[in-house]
């Protein structure tokens, strides 16, 4: 796993896409998406993720519902919007092709 | 004990450690002053209120209803220090590092002070600790020094291994400014352990190199130069300048160990016999007044001498490590000598020590 300052805003722009595609596979609520990042180079925390959801949600990207938790507090958990649904296709296609790029720059 | 403060996080109530609550109440109001600009900043605040108190939740239990420092500490570290979504949206350093929030409010820590330091900084940081001159808690560390039998010699040597050195302008802030509690005390000491152990390979390294060196100096004239041998060094100061410190220095230490003494004399000397080398202060005058008197004078004699054995150290360059040692052994060992002296051949203050030593046992 690589710190490098350098691939810091790889990662920073990546975790976007990262959480749509999280978020896309079922209804999360941000333990779950903390415990699906913990360990890889993405590991993020409370803190950062908030903020980038409720930004998320005013994009129209993600939409939450309450719901009760047997042991806790009701939660949060967090689904894609149809405009999100969009975004994620997007954002998938965009990335096999930067991939295509670089392999072919590899040759 | 510690004292207890109820918070509300996001409508439930947990009790909190006054220390735990001050880093609370630091992270929670840098978080909403990063948030001003949001526009969901009422909610995010609620989310992170929420989500700490969750944490919270887990550490307590069955035995335990109350948030320690410690805690508070590590549950604010996990939540990670507040990012705002609209142009650092990263992701944090990998899990677990130790991003304990920034403390704005600057607790206060010991620290090895090195500036003006005697041998190690000890009394220094002691002195930044507390707030009071050096000069004070050094004659205070030698008297008990003695009166210990010289095992205080051990604590030194413990807290001059253990203490960390106040590097940084915010760590020399902290040390006039929390005590540092055990688990910190055995990192420490792995680290000085493992600092020790790297500068002893570089001077191992140092010594082979030096030993290339002076080959190739041989075989080469122009070596002498050197233009690029040492790029990241400080520049050395003049050689003149240099042999001048190691001049002054040890000069600076034998009138500093015998002022020193003196003033302990002086000291001794008024509180037992009321008076010293046939001076006696006027009548009114308490002795405590007397005492005050000799350390005033000691710490108006001893600030020149200071400033020009920083001079001095500052003259002998990067290098000053072991000059800056062995001179303050110089100067412990002159105290020694002198007060052995003092308490075999001067009978008053023999007395007076063995009327402690009584005292206190």
């Amino acid at each position: 796993m690589s710190s490098d300052v350098k691939f810091l805003p790889i990662r920073k722009g990546l975790l976007e896409f990262l959480l749509l595609k999280i978020i896309s596979a079922d209804k999360v609520y941000v333990a779950d998406i903390l415990g699906r990042l913990e360990g890889t180079e993405f590991a993020t925390q409370e803190g950062t993720l908030y903020p980038l959801l409720s930004k998320m949600r005013r994009e129209d990207l993600v939409d939450y519902e309450w719901q009760e938790s047997g042991t806790g507090p009701p939660r949060k958990y967090y689904r894609l919007t149809a405009k999100g649904r969009t975004q994620l296709a997007e954002l998938n296609d965009y990335w096999r092709e930067i991939n295509r790029t670089i392999q072919k720059l590899e040759r | 004990m510690n004292k207890v403060t109820t918070v509300n996080l996001n409508g439930r109530a947990y009790q909190v450690e006054e220390l735990a609550y001050e880093a609370l109440r630091a992270y929670l109001d840098e978080a909403t002053r990063l948030l001003a600009d949001d526009p969901d900043c009422k909610e995010i605040m609620a989310d992170l209120e929420q989500a700490i108190g969750d944490k919270g939740s887990r550490c307590l239990g069955s035995g335990k209803n109350v948030l320690g420092e410690t805690d508070m500490k590590r549950i604010l570290g996990e939540m990670g220090p507040v990012e705002t979504g609209a142009e650092a949206t990263g992701a944090a350093p990998a899990a677990g590092a130790d991003s304990a929030p920034r403390e704005t409010s600057g607790p206060k820590r010991l620290y090895l002070v090195k500036e003006g330091e005697m041998i190690a900084g000890v009394c220094n940081g002691l002195a930044a600790y507390f707030g009071v001159d050096p000069t004070l808690v050094r004659l205070v560390f030698v008297v008990l020094l003695f009166l210990s039998g010289g095992l205080l010699a051990i604590a030194y040597l413990v807290l001059m291994f253990v203490v960390p050195t106040a590097k940084t302008a915010e760590e020399r802030a902290a040390a006039r400014g929390l005590p540092f509690n055990a688990q910190e005390l055995v990192e420490q000491a792995k680290h000085h352990y493992a600092d020790l152990k790297d500068s002893h390979q570089r001077w191992r390294d140092r010594r082979r190199h030096r030993k290339e060196r002076a080959f190739w100096r041989a075989s080469e004239k122009r070596a002498r130069e050197e233009p690029q041998s040492r790029p990241f060094e400080q520049p050395q100061p003049g050689y003149g300048a240099r042999v001048a410190a190691g001049i002054v220095l040890p000069l600076i230490s034998v009138i500093s160990a015998v002022l020193t003494v003196a003033s302990i004399f002086a000291g001794v000397s008024l509180l037992t016999t009321g008076g010293f080398l046939g001076w006696y202060p006027p009548l009114d005058v308490p002795p405590w007044a007397a005492l005050l008197a000799v350390i005033a004078v000691y710490a108006l004699l001893a600030a020149p001498l200071r400033a020009v054995r920083n001079a001095s150290y500052e003259a002998l360059g990067p290098r000053r490590g072991w000059f800056v040692f062995w001179d303050g052994v110089l100067w412990l060992a002159l105290v020694i000598l002198a007060w052995w002296i003092a308490a075999h051949y001067l009978p008053g203050v023999g007395e007076f020590f063995r009327h402690l030593f009584h005292d206190l046992r």
